[in-house]
């Protein structure tokens, strides 16, 4: 049997024992990372940065930091202050100061911290993006763009979207084949699988609509009105091809918020089924989808928040829905889903009767 | 130098933005019931306004 992880987050953390932390760990983080040698070799690089930067990460790790990756830090400013915290015999394990980073599609102001790792010779930067404006005509060295770190890719079969990022078409059968392998060497995984890994990009895809957001000049996704975070979530999902995301939090007082789908392209993806009433979580087929909102809404709450499929177009039912509870209601609804379906109302009446922080 | 309060290190260090286990009945214990008392187009009117983390860390 297949339990769901006590918890995604590994956070909090001693920043000076970041250097313990995995990659995974550090693409969690909603700030730049960047670890570099003594001699400001790139070692190791995080999403947050890799998304604001624009540069793929497999292209910057062992690059040199201040010549070919960024060589608008090359200032007394910057480089400088690197090169002095590293030679330096103070026990002092952080160093902070203000920086803009000039990019050929603009500026971004920063705080920066140099963090030394104990016991180790690895020195990590922490790059805390404070604002985003057009690109400054003072800029004399401004950071190359992707295609300039890499040309020539697109003959290589490399696609990037407009900000860098490298991504593959696949047809909708990819997630049906996903599934059906999934299910062949570990059955019954698949809806705790499809769920936690729904978190994982849900988790990425926050960072995205972050930077949009911090790049549109807004403070950030947790500062917008709800309804301003949900169109932005739908449309990401509608582009991309899984189908119209509405969002209903109507019972958000009563701790519920209800997503549906018309049109899942993972429900439509799925083997048909002519039932009538749930007759297994793994007749579900949006576990993926649903575990995406619930991360990204976590990362905007800065709570974990749970996600649960309720109803499925694949398992028969006349919607695609899951519903988006904080911890303390997951336990009712996994047991009124236990108990057999009887609609979403149900679902949510059974989950909004628990008081909240029960 | 005035010491910035949005460091990462800060941030990392504790207690994290995305790992605050804020017990919502402290917190918006205020806005819950307020809400909960409004009739519903006012209410609806409210969380649409609401700012997004506010309103999911009702939830």
């Amino acid at each position: 049997m297949f339990a769901r992880p006590e918890t995604h987050t590994p956070l909090p953390f001693d920043v000076l024992d970041i250097d313990a932390r995995s990659d995974a760990e550090l693409d969690a983080l909603p700030f730049g990372v960047i670890a570099l040698d003594p001699q400001g070799i790139i070692l190791r690089y995080n999403l947050y940065e890799s998304r604001f930067a624009r540069l793929d990460r497999n292209q910057v790790i062992g690059r040199r930091f201040f010549e070919e990756v960024a060589p608008c830090t090359r200032t007394d400013a910057f480089e400088g202050r690197f090169r002095t915290f590293v030679t330096s015999d103070s026990e002092r394990g952080v160093e902070r100061f203000d920086y803009v980073f000039d990019f050929k599609f603009g500026a971004q102001h920063v705080m920066v911290e140099i963090v030394r790792a104990p016991r180790t010779d690895r020195y990590y930067l922490l790059v805390n993006r404070t604002r985003i404006e057009g690109p400054r005509k003072s800029a004399t060295f401004p950071a190359p763009l992707q295609t300039e770190l890499a040309p020539g890719e697109i003959e290589l079969g490399v696609l990037r979207d407009a900000v860098a990022r490298r991504y593959v078409h696949v047809p909708a059968a990819f997630f049906a084949s996903l599934r059906t392998t999934c299910e062949r060497l570990a059955p019954d995984s698949w809806p705790i699988f499809a769920s936690e890994w729904g978190v994982q990009l849900g988790r990425r895809i926050a960072i995205d609509l972050e930077a949009g957001a911090i790049e549109s000049g807004d403070r950030g996704l947790a500062s917008l009105p709800m309804h301003r975070v949900t169109e932005e979530v739908g449309r990401f999902f509608a582009e991309r091809g899984f189908g119209m995301l509405r969002f209903d939090y109507a019972r958000a007082r009563e701790g519920v918020v209800v997503v549906t789908v018309e049109r899942s392209a993972l429900a439509e993806s799925a083997p048909k089924t002519t039932r009538t009433t749930m007759e297994g979580a793994g007749d579900l087929a949006c576990h993926l989808l649903a575990g995406a909102v619930g991360g990204i809404f976590s990362h905007v709450a800065g709570k974990r928040l749970a996600s649960r499929e309720v109803s499925c177009r694949a398992a028969g039912h006349d919607t695609c829905a899951f519903t988006i509870v904080g911890e303390s209601r997951a336990a009712s609804i996994d047991r009124a889903l236990e108990e057999g379906f009887r609609g979403v109302s149900v679902v949510v009446e059974r989950a909004s009767a628990v008081g909240a922080g029960s | 130098m005035t010491r910035p309060t949005n460091a990462a290190s800060e941030r990392a260090t504790a207690p994290a933005r995305h790992t605050v286990n804020l017990d919502p009945r402290d917190a918006l214990r205020p806005a819950r019931e307020w809400l909960a008392s409004l009739p519903w187009d006012r209410a609806r009117e409210s969380l649409e306004t609401m700012n997004a983390e506010q309103l999911l860390r009702m939830l």
